[in-house]
């Protein structure tokens, strides 16, 4: 009987991405997150007695140039080596224009398969065969499995492959291939690596993604870790998934349904956040805080937006670990005014006027010039990712809405008229 | 809508105040009070009526939060009626005239939805809206727009909405600026990428430092090598340098050595030894002569020394009498006391024994010493009495304790009721609440039902068309779907052939115009020949022609038919005309067949066209008379149920929504015979149990029908029953209890009496012994027998004293006896003397004699060690001879003269050893593990001159080029191992990467909210802009007419103009048509220009919106009396179609509205 880990995805050193700062966020906890998460891999190989470590690519991020990662990830196999732990990887899309990957020379107690074709590695005192290929360059477009070999007979057969399999949705359809093609290998375990979701494809054969270490942005929410895989006889025995990441991503929806004053309000959103940190086993959570249901206060989240973000931080920063990574208001109000459209007040001719920037899809430039001076002035990794300029429908609903609560606001509220 | 009564139930200062505001208009309501009076609370009560009491309010002062109180009665433009009332509360604090909750949602109908700030601002103004309203004209130099919109909205500030906007996004970014967050953000972005840029190392770079660092360390062992070869090589130059000289010195010596071979070399310490001897000798010679010397004049003093010995030898017995002389002496002196101390004993015993023994002599009281053994026996019995005496006592206080506590309890007994069986009872009981809360089920059941028929008769009212009792719905003859559905049909089959004809028609005519324009262009181009033309001409011409005949070649006179034929041209020309006419003709016809040919087909076609048009009608007329015929048809089909019906396709919904009630009512039904079987149930129930509690010997009266109160009665009674049942029992058991109790007291009494008299006996025999009377008590026996005790104790110590005297008298006695016997045998002078003085004079004489043997024995000690002296000093100065020839042996001479010589030779030879012994250490230092021999060779294959200079060249080459050398590589190791370090995997770049994101979020952030305020601006702009180009004419004209009356005519109107910027501006016109810009209206004129806007704004809103009350709040603060009463004229106009309420607290106002004249349209209310 011997253990094996099954690891992918590290993206070493990558950023967490979307998290503002703010007095009292949990900073110190989220610093270097992907390195701690690749500490608990190592520490929990060490731990465990497991015999070697698979990797199943993008250990590092395309990106990312700095060295000192390619270091400190020598350091973590020295302490490998030590323990005399096996480690065993191929390239993924990211590796393969990493220039750290390139640089880097790796211990000998690591094994990075060739790109060129598949090779096979055995070791004899377990009886294993390791098969894999790495990537050649990012973009690969073939089946690489088809230079893979037929399994040998007599040993326990571990395919190691970076791959989007029949496609994943948001991954790239990377070294396309088939479960079929991968069953008639005659393989054990397929342990496969580019999709950051955990998922255990088949169990007969096994065919595991691990899912990447550490969640980095909001989409990539719950548990993360690896797989450890017990062998016994030649079988598998259990697969089971362990828990790495140090910082939870999480989107907590509070049900304002009926909620009539603030308190109550900062209660559920409270209650929320304290559910959310129970599920995520004492660490520390990345929360997104999605506001719905029907509430008298809909007027006042969305006009003191800024007022009631502040909040939800005073409570995370009373409950420590909570990090407000964005608020999002999709809260009802009650009755609402209907536009009539023989309703001749202002009110309705803003209400119409919305209506139709969200009908018409105008190009928000031509409407407002001095956005334009703004946007060319925005970093473009901004641009990239979760662009405040994209307005897909949902997106364009929201800010049509809060446009909308933002004007209504200031003419309501505009001043207290005959009050005492 | 409107309000037509408010109720200030509980409100502010009010307790049950009613405002009426029903009137034929709706009218304006001017409600006046003085300050104080409750205006403000009035005009806060009427907006906390419609929208709701606000969590905190002010309006507590009489009535507590929860006793607050408003109601109203509203009515809207359906003629819908609603009476409501508000408590203080969270949620459902709507509640009808008899307080129970109503539905929040009954208010719908009235308000539309309306919100509570929406209503504040379009239905509500008040003095300083008014002024800010006019200011804000004025800060947008009377912008059309923005005017008539503010206005519109009901909003007084529109220019700080903007300003807001503005400076909220200034505050996030501006192009060319740093301080702006985004722009601040944005720096620091920008700083941390580079910051992160810094921090990154590249492969390349690692791979370069440890390459030159492998190069610089492999080369540093090569120079470290070759400097030790060379450090060596000057360390052995050196060496010889240095052991030169010592080797030549050594070469001398060696050869001295050699010349004093035959030396007889003497031991280290001779020299000592020799001198020593010769000391001791000295010494020893000192001593002998020192020695006999004194001892000669010891032996002469001590021969002067004489001895008492025999004093010596009795000295322990003088020390033993000397001792007892103290004892001796104190004796003497204690005797009288003690002899007085027994005297006074005897004389206290005889005393005592007289008090209670007179009879008795002292010298007999030994005959008492019987009784008093006997002591312990009777005080025993004297307490065993008491504890008897005790017991009686205590036993005789239960007897009478115990008899009135059972006296007690059978009265009691016997005042309890007599025992009732309630078996019955409670059997009647356990039914009726086996039926559990059937009264609140059916109270529930019943509110149940009564709503169930209300949501019915309302739904069904919703439904409308039909009206009647719900009991009739049941039974209505509604017609059955698939009927509606052929009428459908039917009906749809009718106007689809009608729009068929239509489209026919429409058709046709669109045919018939296109023939008619082709036909219009081929008569255009010139008038078409036709047939029938060339049929006329020729027929006129073949007439003309036969005239002619005729009166040329049959010569009849024609003249008439000739003129007829021909009445202005002679007859020929006119034949001519027509010959050539015809030709023409003919030849046209023949020429333009083509066109001729069309236009025949083109009227024929519009013939048939015009012929089917003909045929169109009759069917288009059949239509009509069929959809007649199908409606009267489908109207006789709901006329059995009194239904005008709507078009089939709405009557399905009715229908549906119809058979819903129908359903909903046929539930009830059946819930309501359910309802009356329980009825019937609980009414049995409730008989049998008043049947039973009448058997009980109850006689409470019940009213209703409810079970609840005789069930709670008949529980009543049982548990009264129970009570008394559980006091009886509990009383018979206390009652045998005590009768036990009372029988035990008895018999303790009479079995102590008893032992109190077996005790009489024995103490009278105890008192026997001592002769006193058998009639003593214990006490008394007690008191006689301690007395009797002390003269015992006196007579005792009496005893003990005269023990003590005799005592003393004895060893005097003794004592002066041995003195006498000591003082015979050594001092019989003494015998003479009183013993105390011869005691002390003999000690005396002891002590001398001790003195004078103490000196002898001192002078003999001293002679005894004098002679060992002398004895020792011989023997040494033997044994001195003896080692001082062993010397001279050892040194080869004969005498002690030559000793000196020899001893010279032999330290020579000594040191010379010594110094080749230095010599050589010094050379093995220096040599350093090298043999002397190996040194002395190299020594001579070198020549020592050359040495220094060999020297000197090796450590030039070590100090200028190998040691630079290693300093330069080593300084290069370090500092490539230093960069090594530094490249340690560290997460210093990784962190800047982290840091920079979370200012991306940042960014992102505020550029969200950027774009949102930014749009927002744009936004409102364009809204305005709308809302002017929709509603500027008629809001304008409006306004122009009130401005024009509040202004009391100094206006006469109100127009548009356009400003230097091309922007619409409002501009007020004279009377005399001189223009004013809203700059140069006074304040007053400007807020009355707000007011006009507002009041246009109303009268605007209720050609497309129900009506609502207009709350306004002492706007006229700052009019004069005249303008007053222009506006309230103004007012009282709008209020004939719209509710407006004022409230003021001018009186002023009142009396101007009391001159007004306006009817019914004004009234006045004061609180």
């Amino acid at each position: 009987m011997f253990r094996f880990l099954h690891a992918a995805d590290i993206h070493m050193d990558s950023p967490l991405r979307g998290l503002e700062s703010f007095e009292d966020a949990p900073v110190d906890q989220i610093r270097g997150a992907v390195r701690r998460a690749f500490d608990n891999l190592v520490d929990l190989a060490i731990r465990e007695d497991v015999r070697f470590v698979l990797i199943g690519g993008d250990l590092f991020d395309g990106d990312w140039k700095d060295y000192n990662t390619g270091i400190y990830f020598n350091n973590r196999m020295g302490a490998l080596r030590e323990a005399g732990i096996e480690v065993f990887m191929v390239s993924g899309n990211h590796d393969a224009v990493s220039q750290i990957s390139r640089a880097l020379r790796l211990p000998d107690n690591v094994t990075l398969f060739s790109h060129r074709e598949a090779e096979t590695r055995i070791l004899e005192d377990l009886g294993v065969a390791v098969h894999g290929q790495s990537f050649p360059s990012r973009a690969v477009l073939e089946d690489l499995t088809q230079g893979y070999p037929q399994a040998e007979s007599g040993l326990f057969n571990i395919g190691l492959l970076h791959t989007a399999l029949t496609g994943r949705p948001g991954h790239e359809p990377y070294a396309p291939c088939t479960l079929d093609g991968l069953k008639s290998k005659g393989y054990q375990y397929w342990a496969l690596g580019h999709v950051h979701q955990r998922e255990e494809v088949s169990r007969d054969p096994w065919i595991v993604f691990p899912g990447n270490i550490q969640g980095r942005h909001i989409r990539e929410t719950g548990p993360r870790g690896c797989t450890m895989v017990t062998v016994d006889e030649g079988r598998v025995e259990a697969v089971e998934p362990y828990d790495l990441d140090v910082l939870r991503w999480a989107v907590g929806k509070v049900d304002l349904d009926g909620c009539e004053d603030e308190e109550a309000c900062l209660e559920r959103v409270r209650e929320t956040m304290k559910d959310t940190l129970t599920t995520a086993d004492g660490r520390p959570v990345a929360l997104r805080l999605m506001l719905e249901g029907v509430t008298p206060l809909h007027g006042s989240l969305h006009e003191r937006a800024s007022h009631w973000i502040e909040e939800f931080r005073g409570i995370a920063a009373g409950l420590m670990d909570v990090w407000v990574e964005k608020t999002i208001f999709r809260t009802v109000k009650p009755s609402a005014y209907q536009v009539d459209s023989s309703d001749i007040s202002p009110l309705s001719a803003l209400e119409k006027e919305v209506e139709g920037l969200k009908k018409r899809k105008e190009n928000l430039f031509e409407y407002a010039p001095e956005l334009e001076k703004l946007r060319s002035k925005l970093p473009p990794e901004l641009l990239d990712d979760d662009n405040p300029f994209d307005l897909s429908d949902e997106k364009m609903d929201d800010l049509c809405e809060d446009i909308r609560a933002l004007l209504t606001g200031r003419i309501l509220r505009r001043e207290g008229r005959h009050e005492n | 809508m409107r309000i037509n009564r408010l109720y200030l139930r509980a409100f502010g200062p009010f307790t049950d105040v009613e405002l009426d505001f029903s009137s034929a208009f709706p009218g304006l309501h001017i409600v006046y009070g003085d300050n104080e009076a409750g205006k403000s609370s009035c005009l806060w009560a009427l907006n906390y009526l419609f929208f709701g009491i606000p969590p905190r309010t002010e309006y507590n002062f009489i009535h507590p939060y929860d006793k607050l109180r408003i109601g109203g009665h509203l009515e809207n433009v359906a003629g819908q009626e609603l009476t409501f009332y508000r408590r203080k509360k969270m949620k459902a604090d709507v509640f009808d005239e008899h307080d129970h909750p109503m539905d929040p949602s009954c208010l719908e109908p009235f308000f539309q939805g309306m919100e509570k700030e929406m209503f504040e601002s379009l239905y509500g103004i008040g003095h300083e809206a008014l002024v800010r309203g006019g200011q804000d004209i004025l800060d947008q130099k009377g912008d059309v727009g923005q005017a008539i919109f503010a206005a519109g909205a009901g909003l007084t500030s529109l220019h700080k909405v903007f300003e807001e906007l503005e400076d909220e996004a200034g505050t996030l970014f501006k192009p060319q600026a740093s301080r702006p967050d985004i722009n601040e953000a944005l720096f620091r972005y920008r700083e941390l990428k580079t910051r992160m840029k810094q921090a990154l190392l590249s492969g390349r770079e690692w791979d370069a430092h440890r390459r030159t660092l492998k190069k610089a360390e492999k080369r540093l062992s090569e120079i470290q090598a070759r400097r030790r070869e060379k450090d060596r090589e000057k360390h052995r130059l050196e060496r010889l340098k240095r052991s030169m000289a010592h080797l030549s010195r050594r070469k001398a010596l060696i050869k001295r050595l050699s010349d004093l071979r035959d030396v007889i070399v003497l031991p280290h310490d001779f020299s000592e030894r020799r001198r020593t001897l010769e000391q001791e000798r000295d010494d020893a010679i000192k001593t002998l002569t020192a020695s006999t010397a004194r001892l000669d004049e010891l032996r002469e003093k001590k021969a002067g020394v004489s001895l008492k010995q025999d004093l010596l030898n009795r000295a322990g017995e003088i020390e033993g009498v000397y001792q007892r002389l103290g004892a001796y002496q104190k004796g003497a002196a204690d005797r009288p006391g003690l002899e007085g101390q027994r005297a006074r004993c005897k004389a206290e015993a005889a005393t005592l024994l007289e008090q209670v023994r007179p009879d008795l002599p002292l010298e007999q009281v030994e005959t008492l010493r019987a009784g008093l053994l006997k002591r312990k026996t009777i005080s025993s019995l004297g307490n065993h009495c008491e504890a008897l005496v005790q017991r009686i006592e205590k036993a005789e206080e239960a007897v009478r304790k115990n008899l009135a506590s059972l006296e007690k309890s059978q009265n009691m007994l016997s005042e309890l009721p007599p025992f009732q069986d309630s078996r019955g009872l409670e059997e009647t009981v356990r039914l009726a609440r086996r039926a559990g809360g059937v009264d609140e089920e059916l109270n529930e059941k019943r509110r149940h039902l009564k709503l169930a028929h209300d949501t019915c008769q309302m739904e069904m009212d919703r439904l409308g068309l039909w009206k009647g009792p719900l009991e009739r719905i049941d039974g209505l003859p509604v017609p059955i779907g698939e009927t509606v559905n052929r009428f459908e049909q039917e009906l749809e089959g009718i106007d689809q052939k009608k729009s068929h004809i239509i489209e026919e028609k429409e058709q046709i005519e669109q045919d018939l115009n296109h023939l008619r324009t082709e036909l219009r262009a081929i008569q255009y181009a010139g008038e078409v020949p036709m047939e029938e033309d060339l049929f006329r001409i020729r027929s006129e011409r073949d007439t003309g022609w036969q005239l002619i005949r005729r009166h040329w070649v049959e010569g009849e006179d024609i003249a008439e038919e000739l003129t007829a034929f021909s009445p202005e041209d002679p007859v020929p020309n006119t034949y001519e005309r027509l010959v050539t006419g015809s030709d023409e003709t003919a030849d046209r016809l023949r020429r333009e067949a083509d066109r001729v040919q069309k236009q025949a087909v083109l009227k024929s076609e519009m013939e048939d066209l015009e012929k089917r048009q003909r045929t169109l009608e009759p069917e288009s007329e059949k239509l009509r008379a069929d959809r007649e015929d199908a409606n009267r048809r489908w109207r006789d089909v709901w006329n059995a149920c009194d239904i005008s019906p709507l078009s089939p396709r709405e009557m399905r919904q009715w229908l549906n929504g119809f058979e819903q009630i129908r359903f909903k009512l046929s539930e009830a039904h059946k819930a309501e015979a359910e309802i009356k079987t329980k009825e019937q149930y609980r009414q049995e129930l409730r008989e049998k149990l008043i049947h039973e509690i009448r058997a009980f010997g109850s006689t409470e009266a019940f009213s209703g029908n409810a079970l609840t109160p005789v069930l709670v009665h008949a529980e009543a009674l049982l548990e009264a029953n129970r009570k008394h049942q559980a006091r009886r029992e509990k009383l018979k058991a206390g009652i045998d209890e005590l009768r036990d109790v009372l029988e035990n007291s008895e018999n303790e009494k009479s079995a102590a009496e008893k032992q109190l008299e077996s005790w009489r006996s024995e103490w009278k025999e105890a008192l026997v012994p001592l002769g006193i009377p058998a009639d003593t008590g214990p006490d008394d026996a007690a008191d006689f027998m301690d007395t009797v005790k002390t003269c015992f104790d006196r007579l005792h110590e009496a005893d003990a004293f005269r023990k003590r005297i005799d005592g003393i008298d004895r060893d005097n006695r003794t004592f002066e006896k041995d003195l006498r016997s000591l003082l015979k045998q050594v001092a019989p002078d003494l015998l003479a003397s009183e013993a105390v003085q011869a005691v002390n004079d003999l000690q005396a004489r002891l002590n001398e004699a001790r003195k004078d043997d103490a000196v002898l024995r001192h002078y003999m000690e001293q002679i005894e060690a004098l002679e060992k002296d002398i004895l020792d000093a011989k023997s040494s100065l033997k044994r001195n001879e003896s080692q001082m020839d062993d010397l001279l042996k050892q040194a080869g001479c004969e005498t002690e003269d030559g000793l000196d010589e020899a001893e010279q030779r032999s330290t020579e030879h000594l040191e010379l050893k010594d110094k080749l012994g230095e010599i050589e250490t010094t050379l093995a230092e220096i040599a350093e593990g090298v043999s002397i021999e190996s040194l002395e060779r190299q020594a001579q294959e070198l020549d020592p001159d050359e040495l220094p200079g060999r020297i000197e060249a090796v450590s030039r080459e070590i100090a200028d080029q190998l040691d630079q050398e290693i300093t330069e590589l080593t300084e290069s190791v370090i500092r490539e191992k230093t960069e090594m370090e530094r490249m340690d995997g560290r997460s210093r770049a990784a962190f800047l990467a982290e840091e920079s994101q979370e200012v991306l979020a940042k960014i992102q952030r505020l550029t969200d909210r950027f774009i949102r305020l930014k749009l927002s601006g744009r936004i409102l702009t364009d809204v305005i802009e709308r809302y002017r180009a929709e509603h500027q004419d008629p809001l304008l004209e409006k306004a122009s007419r009130y401005f024009k009356d509040i202004t009391l005519g100094s206006f006469q109107e109100l127009r548009t103009d356009v400003n230097d910027q091309g922007k619409p501006i409002l501009i007020g016109v004279r009377p005399d048509g001189a223009w004013l810009k809203v700059e140069a209206m006074s304040d007053g004129t400007r807020d009355q220009l707000y007011l006009a806007l507002r009041l246009a704004t109303l009268d605007w809103r209720l050609e497309s919106s129900e009506a609502m009350p207009f709350i306004v709040d002492d706007i006229m603060i700052n009019f004069d009396d005249e303008r007053s009463r222009a506006t309230l004229h103004s007012l009282s106009a709008l209020a004939e179609k719209n509710q407006i309420i004022l409230f003021t607290h001018h009186r002023r106002i009142t009396e101007i509205a009391e001159t007004l004249d306006a009817g019914e349209r004004v009234l006045i209310h004061e609180i």
